[in-house]
């Protein structure tokens, strides 16, 4: 039994494509690919796939990554990478297979990149704005957490949780905001609530926003593999 | 993808219903067709991808070089509000366009109940409702499916009809659709043509007159249309053509496998069964060619589920081979099989035996009557002791949940049939206790379920009135209180008799009722088999508009020399087949079925006189 890592991205109709249909989707495909899976060991036995960190609805992803477990010792993970290529649905494509270097559960941020298309205000004037309401220090968020079974909503402080942010406008009404936000099983900012939450505070109705994950990383901030 | 549909994507509940992209479907260049085709189904993404009949005909259909298929399906209503809201036209799944840019606009007629979706979904996607407001070869509304066995309440929408087996039918259609275009043909030239195809039926080339008391004078074509239209048969099933590849979609819907038709039509001859007489005459695919489209299929999808498809699996001739040859490659690949539609008559040990190697669901049964005589008056042909050794058979084999199907208010139904309902469940319960090596430490549950009988076209009940909707509430009611006793492991779950009442005034209905349908749908009414989504005060309402009464539909009866809305479409049974099962039903009388004795039915004169019972 071996382990794979397969990278892949998620773009077009397909960021329209749920969690739950997405690991049914990569089931058959590795099926239809001929991939000797490894099935776990329990009563209803299935085949052993994880997913890292996966996304919310609506969002593209450039290299996800899923996690799977080949019964071949010898199958070369060229191989899997070929033959999963060619069972693929069009807007799911696969980028790489590699053998996991560090445990899926260590992935502690990810990259996005949020492309915003408005007409209210100058593209020069939208980037100030919310380049100032990231800085600002009392920057919150709303989150439906649980308290036992009770559904409670917590304010989330996002000093310090929000790095590495580049915001510009190329050209006409889009501007394109690149940041880092913490993506871990224990603590995470969805990045559609953060920019929800950015434009309500500067009161601007954008006509869309396009999200999208560029890769993850580990705790040092290095590109996760 | 469009910003503003992308946008409407982010606020709707399953988006994946509208967006595509699955694996096998087919996208093809615009400029390279002659044909765009609208495959519409008229109910949700999840009811349309698990008809077998949208996989054939969608294959079919790209298969030629001249047409792109593509799909629509009813828009559920948060997302129908957000087209309406943003001025989208409903568009295809494949490239997103309007539904008013195709050339042939087909729907298939599952269920009577689905018809206000027709008009809604044309009304969507920019296309006059009426066929009378549509004027070109452009848009043109084709249908066909098993309503189309009684296409009237749809004449004022619908340009053309196909009836019977799709497979070679459309491709005819299609080619002569081509030329017409071409030659720039009028749609009124084109449909004096198609009349011409053995299948199709123009409904606006026949005249229909009116007696004083409401019954039908006389249906009258025009313009050399022929007097009777005759239903198309596939001959041979092996050589039929059958998808090598299905669409897989992402989001889960509701028959998410692989389906293998094994036969068509059906040898039964149940009275009530519309499905059974309208497929006739029987034909069997080889065990053989069905094992090569499955496992050919498997390979192409990765579904890890194959059902057999058919309208009575054991009735299979080569089912044990069939399902020898299945299990061995299916094991191996961690597939499982389904059997749907069993009967409890010849459910053998061998099948039980093979049942176990396959995963266990559960085990559905259908007496559809409680007394013996009732059985016997709707030819159900099976005895109670049949019942009892196959739930025993069932029991030793480790099942505890037992389904059994139902049906109140057939014709000669008294309430001590209906009470026989609840006594033979009861036996059934006393029958597990008394089965020896029955499983231990699960609980028992007999789920029964009731629906009400809809007498339909084609069958020989197709003069019957339905009961009334007293009645039907007085005999469901009682079973309620009889099953809502605790400890009983008896289980009722009972259809809307409302919604019953709709479908048989439908079901038998004529092309007075085109008006209703419109006026309904002007009021808001769509997806009618929803029970969220039925509006019966609405229905009854335009009822009342149109001056028309319901009940003269579906609880009036019949006499045998009436002529009948569906009497010019030929399905291949006769009325002196239809007229004999009639009068035997009311004698208690069954007749065997077609392996045994042939009932001389006449289907076999739309097959070259063949017939796959040969007995």
């Amino acid at each position: 039994m071996q382990s794979a890592r397969i990278f892949f991205e998620k773009s077009g109709d397909a960021k329209f494509i749920s969690h739950l249909d997405l690991m049914r989707c990569f089931s058959r495909a590795l099926i239809r690919a001929d991939i000797p899976l490894w099935y776990t060991e329990g009563f209803n036995p299935r085949p052993y796939m994880n997913f890292a960190m996966p996304l919310s609805l609506g969002m593209e992803g450039l290299a996800e990554i899923l996690d799977i477990r080949v019964n071949d010792d010898n199958l070369k993970l060229s191989d899997i990478k070929d033959r999963l290529s060619k069972t693929m649905p069009p807007d799911i494509k696969i980028i790489d297979v590699k053998a996991p270097i560090k445990k899926a559960q260590l992935v502690a941020f990810s990259r996005y990149k949020i492309e915003i298309c408005q007409d209210k205000v100058p593209s020069d004037k939208l980037c100030e704005l919310i380049k100032t309401t990231l800085d600002d220090e009392n920057l919150t968020i709303s989150k439906v957490g649980k308290q036992g079974k009770r559904k409670v909503v917590k304010e989330i402080a996002l000093t310090g949780h929000i790095k590495d942010v580049k915001i510009w406008s190329d050209n006409g009404d889009t501007v394109t905001v690149l940041l880092t936000l913490p993506s871990n099983p224990t603590f995470g900012i969805n990045p559609s609530i953060l920019i929800t939450r950015v434009f309500e505070l500067i009161d601007i109705d954008p006509i869309y926003v396009h999200i999208t994950r560029k890769y993850m990383l580990d705790e040092n901030l290095d590109k996760f593999e | 993808m469009d910003a503003k549909l992308e946008k409407i994507l982010t606020l709707v509940q399953k988006p994946g219903r509208y967006t595509g992209g699955e694996l096998n479907s087919v996208v093809k260049a615009v400029e390279d067709v002659d044909i765009r085709f609208a495959f519409c189904f008229p109910d949700t993404y999840e009811i349309g991808m698990s008809h077998l009949g949208l996989k054939i005909l969608y294959s079919l259909i790209n298969d030629r070089d001249d047409s792109w298929c593509e799909r629509f399906f009813a828009p559920d209503s948060d997302m129908e509000e957000q087209l309406k809201l943003n001025n989208i036209p409903l568009f295809s799944i494949e490239s997103k366009t309007p539904l008013y840019d195709f050339d042939v606009i087909g729907f298939t007629l599952q269920y009577e109940l689905s018809f206000s979706t027709i008009l809604n979904m044309l009304d969507l996607g920019g296309v006059p409702v009426l066929a009378k407001d549509r004027h070109d070869l452009k848009n043109l509304v084709i249908a066909g499916g098993p309503c189309a066995s009684n296409a009237e309440p749809l004449c004022d929408f619908i340009d053309v009809f196909q009836l019977g087996d799709g497979e070679e039918l459309m491709n005819e259609f299609l080619s002569l659709y081509h030329d017409a275009k071409e030659k720039g043909m009028s749609k009124a030239d084109f449909l004096k043509e198609a009349s011409h195809i053995d299948g199709i039926y123009v409904p606006s080339l026949y005249d229909v007159t009116y007696k004083e008391d409401g019954t039908i004078k006389a249906v009258t074509p025009k313009d050399g249309a022929p007097a009777v239209i005759h239903k198309r048969v596939v001959k041979d099933l092996d050589a039929a053509p059958f998808p090598d590849k299905f669409i897989v979609p992402f989001i889960e819907i509701v028959h998410d496998r692989v389906s293998a038709e094994i036969f068509r039509g059906c040898i039964r001859g149940c009275r009530f069964c519309q499905a059974g007489f309208i497929y006739r005459p029987i034909r069997e695919k080889s065990a053989y060619t069905i094992n090569e489209q499955a496992k050919g299929l498997i390979k192409n999808t990765g579904y890890d589920e194959i059902s057999l498809v058919s309208l009575s699996t054991s009735d299979y001739t080569e089912i044990q081979p069939l399902l020898n040859e299945m299990i061995d490659w299916t094991r191996e690949r961690n597939v499982n099989i389904s059997l749907p539609s069993l009967r409890v008559d010849n459910f053998s040990d061998e099948l039980v035996e093979k049942m176990k190697l396959i995963r266990k669901s559960g085990l559905t049964f259908a007496p559809e009557a409680g007394s013996q005589r009732l059985r016997d008056a709707i030819n159900k042909n099976i005895t109670e002791e049949e019942i009892m050794n196959t739930v025993r058979l069932a029991f030793q084999g480790g099942w505890t949940t037992v389904k059994l199907y139902f049906m109140l208010g057939l014709p000669t139904e008294t309430m001590e049939d209906v009470e026989e309902i609840i006594n033979l469940s009861r036996r059934i319960v006393t029958e597990y206790y008394h089965t020896e090596d029955r499983p231990r430490g699960k609980a028992l549950s007999i789920n029964i379920s009731a629906s009400s009988f809809v007498p339909k076209p084609h069958t020989p009940f197709q003069w019957e009135p339905q009961d009334t909707r007293e009645e039907l509430t007085k005999k469901r009611d009682y079973l309620y209180d009889e099953t809502r006793v605790p400890k009983s492991h008896i289980h009722l779950s009972a259809h809307k008799i409302n919604t019953i009442f709709l479908e048989a005034v439908f079901a038998r209905g004529d092309r007075r009722l085109g008006a209703v349908l419109y006026e309904a749908w002007k009021n808001g009414c769509n997806l009618d088999s929803w029970d969220e989504h039925f509006k019966f005060d609405t229905w009854m309402k335009a009822f009342e508009t149109c001056g028309i009464d319901p009940e003269w539909y579906a609880n009036r009866k019949r006499e045998y020399d009436e002529i009948l809305p569906w009497d010019h479409l030929d399905y291949g049974i006769t009325k002196e087949f239809l007229i004999r099962e009639n009068e035997k039903s009311k004698n208690s009388e069954t007749t065997s079925h077609c392996r045994i004795q042939c009932a001389a039915c006449g289907a076999s004169a739309l097959n070259g006189g063949e017939c796959g019972a040969k007995c």
